[in-house]
């Protein structure tokens, strides 16, 4: 061994946990919803606006109160000892509505032997040094670089929000894709369902013969995600751009098939009438070596030169487990077309979800979106359904892209595209499966 | 060689888009019946008569590309 050769730390004796635990907040509460739900366990928080931008007043707060809200965050830092206090707010019917969920605080070290790798420190800590005074101590953060937070690996239904949105961060989201027209072109839309009141959908059929009210399920489902809200009998959030503009197109059957004429047809409809967003959870099987379509690439090609982002579905030809990964399915395998392949509620590819196989010919998987037992709207008489397809993943992309719009109103469709990879939450898997990670809202 | 009628999608010249209906009364000329034109994205759809060998053989004047045109569904 050199002798100057540095070897790593191991960090596996050191203590994982501090017996803090932070607290994810609802990013509709404000700090008196806070506090007053707090007051009714007895619980003691200091809000981090009301403190200097000094790292010892932070500690103070600590100290004299029995936890820390910290408001860019949404996120609370609970003293130790109180966790009866705790299990209330996350479980009490009210309380549950401010106080999502809550997991324990880690320790943080270094991976590599240096001088900082002895001092294990707290997050808190560290979140304090990043409000407070920067020391030579600690890592150099900007104010404006993105949150150092621990992302959660895995996700849960709960209470306020079903899995699927709390993966895009949409907790702490301010837009509702107000302004923005997405069209969902798939099965229709189910007309009677009680959780899309005034949307004012504009609807068409380019089905011969059938209406454009969903028999089937799936369109309902995808419109669901991309722009419903909450599910009405019980307030739990499944769709991203609430406030969108929302134009339905059948271009698949009740039986769910469809033909690329209608398609097109359906493509052209949402374009004229000033769709931003074209959003399709439909394909067909592409074999290894197949071409894309030079159709469809160069309307989505001309598309993205103008006004829209056309995005659909990967597929779900593979049988990961069993060692297959098929191509990326027409019309997503066009290299103007934006494509989503389905991650789990544990961030891992979803078993069926078709990979980069035809990459030599620009046949790629862009991004990912949550695709497997998500929750939407659905037909009657069941109204609602936990599906799973990268047919569930494409609509989450496709109601973030209509946030990103109504926070960049001038951005080109291209811009757009670049947005959604740059900010996508990069993840631990083979860009040929998952493109540039996991859609994540815009803050 | 397909020698039944086949549905087809096909792509207009974006120089020969301002006159679309021309394209595709090329293609009726060629014993297709046309579907559906679609003059904003410049796509004309339709079925060929099953004459022709291939699907190239009806990239008359003005056609770009042309393809069959594939059942898709709900994934």
């Amino acid at each position: 061994m050199e002798t100057n050769q540095i070897m790593p730390e191991d960090n596996s004796s050191k203590p994982q946990f501090t017996g803090r635990r932070l607290v994810m907040m609802s990013s509709d509460a404000s700090n008196k919803n806070i506090s007053d739900e707090a007051n009714k366990v007895s619980l003691r928080l200091a809000f981090s606006s009301d403190y200097k931008n000094n790292e010892q007043d932070y500690v103070q707060a600590f100290n004299d109160a029995d936890g820390i809200v910290f408001e860019k965050f949404g996120v609370a830092v609970i003293n130790d000892h109180h966790k009866d206090e705790l299990s209330e707010l996350t479980s009490a019917a009210q309380a549950r509505k401010v106080f999502l969920y809550d997991e324990p605080e880690r320790y943080l070290y270094t991976l590599a032997s240096n001088p900082l790798a002895t001092m294990g420190k707290s997050l808190w800590e560290f979140i304090c040094s990043i409000f407070g005074k920067r020391t030579d101590r600690i890592p150099d953060i900007r104010p404006g670089d993105p949150t150092p937070m621990p992302l959660p690996d895995s996700f849960a239904d709960n209470a306020a929000y079903y899995w699927g949105v709390q993966a895009v961060r949409l907790l702490a989201n301010s837009y509702s894709g107000k302004g923005v027209k997405i069209a969902i072109l798939d099965t229709g839309v189910n007309e009677t369902h009680p959780d899309f009141p005034g949307r004012g959908i504009v609807s068409k059929s380019f089905i011969a013969n059938e209406t454009v009210n969903d028999l089937n399920g799936h369109g309902t489902h995808c419109v669901g995600n991309a722009a419903g809200y909450i599910r009405g009998d019980s307030g739990i959030r499944y769709g991203v751009a609430s406030e969108a503009s929302i134009y339905v197109g059948k271009v698949l059957s009740n039986a769910g098939s469809g033909s690329d004429s209608g398609i097109l047809a359906g493509m052209e409809w949402a374009m004229d009438s000033g769709c931003k967003v074209i959003s399709m959870s439909l394909g067909a099987s592409v074999q290894p070596g197949q071409a894309y379509s030079r159709i469809y690439n160069d309307i989505a090609k001309s598309a993205l030169e103008q006004d829209t982002l056309i995005i659909a579905a990967a597929g779900n030809d593979s049988r990961r487990s069993q060692g297959i990964i098929q191509a990326v399915n027409h019309p997503a395998n066009c290299p103007n077309i934006m494509a989503v392949a389905a991650m789990d509620r544990f961030l891992k590819v979803a078993d069926f979800s078709c990979g980069s196989v035809n990459k030599d010919s620009g046949q790629l998987v862009d991004i990912a979106g949550p695709g497997v037992a998500v929750f939407s709207s659905y037909k009657n008489p069941q109204l609602y359904a936990s599906l799973s397809g990268t047919s569930m993943a494409t609509p989450f992309v496709a109601g973030v892209a209509a946030l990103l719009w109504e926070k960049n109103p001038n951005a080109t469709p291209k811009e757009i595209w670049d947005m959604l990879k740059q900010q996508a939450r990069p993840v631990s898997l083979s860009i040929d499966d998952v493109g540039a990670g996991l859609v994540q809202v815009p803050k | 060689m397909p020698n039944q009628p086949v549905n087809f999608i096909a792509s207009v010249e974006p120089s020969e888009r301002f006159q679309i209906q021309a394209v595709a009364d090329r293609l009726r000329e060629k014993g297709c019946q046309i579907t559906n034109i679609l003059k904003i994205t410049g796509i004309i759809t339709g079925c060929s008569s099953g004459n022709e060998s291939s699907l190239e053989e009806l990239k008359v004047v003005g056609i770009r590309y042309i393809e069959e045109d594939r059942e898709v569904g709900a994934i």
